[in-house]
């Protein structure tokens, strides 16, 4: 990646990051820190050329469904859904709830129950391999997602029947709805178990662009499905948020929102 | 039309899909590990579109959810019990949400399966689909009706659980071209008895001796279970005086459910439902032993019409 690049990618990420904060704040509802998590890896998934989503050739599943804000942001700024549907977020009978479903455009899968996404990810990727496609499938999933069963009924099928069109990345950002994996149910070490099932496992740091770009791009030469295990910081980007097991679905409060807002650098919010 | 020849559910509707996988190449079949000898056939014919999953259902049905969302026909084979109930959250989210061509074909409708405990009994999978939205459910009572099923499910394009039975049956029905949700035999203003599946059999054994107790008998059997056909249901019965439902199927998912608004004139209609009540059945239980207990046998019910004769008349 050039420096130019890698400016603009900063650029688009910190606009990502004060579109959610606005999104969520007019609604004063939605997931913050997960959708902060995999922003970075958002911009390098859609605003490179590595794949080629929404003119039906790459196929991207949202599984952790209450990390929308993000991929609702992109849509909006890429143009398949309207500033107006994104300020409507979260609002009664508005076209973007909590967490996606197939009625917005563009949208894969029906998502808020985990542990979906994986599976029917590799329904797709079979669907694409048995046309012999070259395209591919990309889901993320959320790390707490990772102690359902379905998850790794999924990761059997997908390495017996090589299905390596299929890139999973996981947002590691170790923390669950209520407090981190490992005090919960512990995961690690969750790349030598993906592995371990006969898997392409890489561990990227999840905010940073070079490695996520270039994992992207050896994921698509993979021969073997592939497990990205993108270590990542929830609540990114909000310094009283980050890895803090409080801030799931919380709104911040007055004092709160000011800091917030100094810090991403928001002049004003939406009314 | 009803001859003594038996015949296996399973391997009458895996040869129908091997002409439907012969005609169209989008078709897919999923298993999680069961065996039969039709699918056996379609398997060394088409070993890229018949997939053993392994026992998985949960991943089976989102699985299924991605293929038909990339415009293949999925099917999937297995027990009924397990692929609903372990993968129910799948099939809302996975398969409903989206209304996708998935066909379910279930096997162990009732009590199929009634020695194997109730892990394996198809008793509760009715009540708990008819919720869900864009679910159809299929009943058949013979092969035929089953094939109908399919052929319906598959050119509708609509996500559909077909429901078989274990047990090798003769024909009630003729090869039939078009598909009919339900099916009457009969005409009669006194008594409608109304069954689904199995219970079919022991309504049109009912038949002749009820004749012969000067008590003329219409039989209705409904083989799409979801959504309920009321309304046909409703013409139907206009002004018949008594009803008697026979299901094989706990109350809360049984035809018991619906028949009430189906009535028209539910006081002046006396109405007896048969069915599994509300209760887990442990232990091994075979259907005649279950039938003989939850007085769904041919004997127990002409016992209670004969009992309740009077009723019925006075309605």
């Amino acid at each position: 990646m050039s420096k130019t690049n890698k400016i603009n990618y900063s650029f688009k990420s910190k606009f990502i990051r004060q579109e959610i904060f606005k999104t969520a704040l007019k609604a004063k509802k939605g997931h913050i820190p997960p959708a902060y998590s995999w922003v970075e890896n958002a911009v390098v998934l859609f605003y490179t050329k590595i794949f080629n989503f929404f003119k039906k050739k790459d196929i991207f599943i949202l599984s952790k469904g209450h990390g929308c804000l993000t991929l609702y942001v992109v849509l909006a700024d890429l143009g398949l859904i309207s500033k107006k549907s994104l300020y409507s977020f979260g609002g009664d009978g508005s076209l973007l709830p909590g967490h996606p479903d197939t009625k917005i455009n563009k949208i894969e899968n029906c998502s808020g129950s985990l542990g979906h996404g994986l599976g029917v990810a590799c329904g797709k990727s079979l669907s694409l391999k048995m046309r012999k496609s070259s395209n591919h499938v990309i889901v993320l999933l959320g790390d707490g997602e990772c102690q359902e069963g379905s998850i790794w009924e999924a990761c059997i099928f997908a390495a017996h029947n090589k299905l390596n069109n299929l890139i999973a990345i996981i947002d590691r950002n170790k923390l669950s709805a209520t407090n981190f994996t490992e005090k919960i149910g512990a995961l690690e070490p969750l790349d030598k178990k993906f592995k371990s099932f006969g898997w392409n496992t890489f561990v990227i740091n999840g905010h940073n662009y070079n490695d996520i770009y270039k994992t992207f791009i050896k994921a698509k030469k993979s021969k073997k499905p592939v497990c990205i295990i993108s270590n990542t910081i929830k609540g990114k980007g909000i310094k009283f948020m980050e890895n803090k097991k409080e801030w799931h679905h919380q709104i911040p409060n007055k004092k709160q929102i000011l800091t917030a807002m100094k810090e991403l650098k928001i002049d004003k919010l939406y009314e | 039309m009803n001859n003594k020849e038996t015949f296996d559910f399973r391997d009458k509707i895996f040869s129908e899909l091997y002409q439907v996988f012969k005609k169209d190449k989008n078709c897919i079949l999923l298993t999680n590990d069961m065996g039969a000898i039709g699918l056996d056939i379609l398997k060394r014919k088409f070993k890229k579109r018949v997939i053993n999953c392994g026992i998985s259902e949960q991943n089976i049905i989102s699985l299924a959810g991605g293929l038909a969302s990339e415009k293949r026909h999925v099917f999937i084979y297995g027990i009924i019990s397990h692929l609903i109930f372990r993968g129910l959250e799948q099939i809302k989210i996975d398969l409903c949400l989206d209304a996708l061509p998935v066909t379910i074909i279930g096997v162990g409708a009732g009590l199929s399966y009634g020695v194997d405990g109730p892990t394996h009994h198809g008793i509760e999978d009715i009540g708990v689909l008819q919720c869900l939205p864009n679910m159809n459910i299929f009943n058949p009572s013979d092969y035929v009706s089953a094939i109908a099923s399919l052929k319906y499910a598959y050119n509708k394009k609509i996500t559909s659980l077909i429901r078989l039975d274990k047990e090798k049956l003769p024909s009630l029905y003729k090869n039939q071209k078009k598909f009919y949700p339900l099916k009457v035999f009969g005409q009669s203003k006194q008594l409608a008895i109304i069954t689904t599946g199995i219970t079919t059999r022991t309504g049109l054994d009912l038949i002749k001796p009820l004749k012969e107790m000067g008590i003329p008998t219409m039989l209705i059997d409904v083989i799409k279970l979801s959504p309920f056909p009321v309304e046909k249901i409703r013409k139907i019965i206009k002004n018949t005086k008594s009803i008697v439902t026979i299901d094989e199927n706990m109350k809360n998912s049984s035809i018991e459910r619906f028949i009430y608004s189906c009535l028209n004139n539910a006081e002046n209609c006396f109405v007896k439902n048969f069915n599994l009540k509300d209760k887990f059945i442990f232990g091994s239980a075979s259907r005649k032993w279950v039938w003989n207990r939850y007085n769904l046998s041919k004997e127990k019910i002409l016992d209670y019409i004969a009992l309740n004769k009077k009723k019925l008349n006075e309605k």
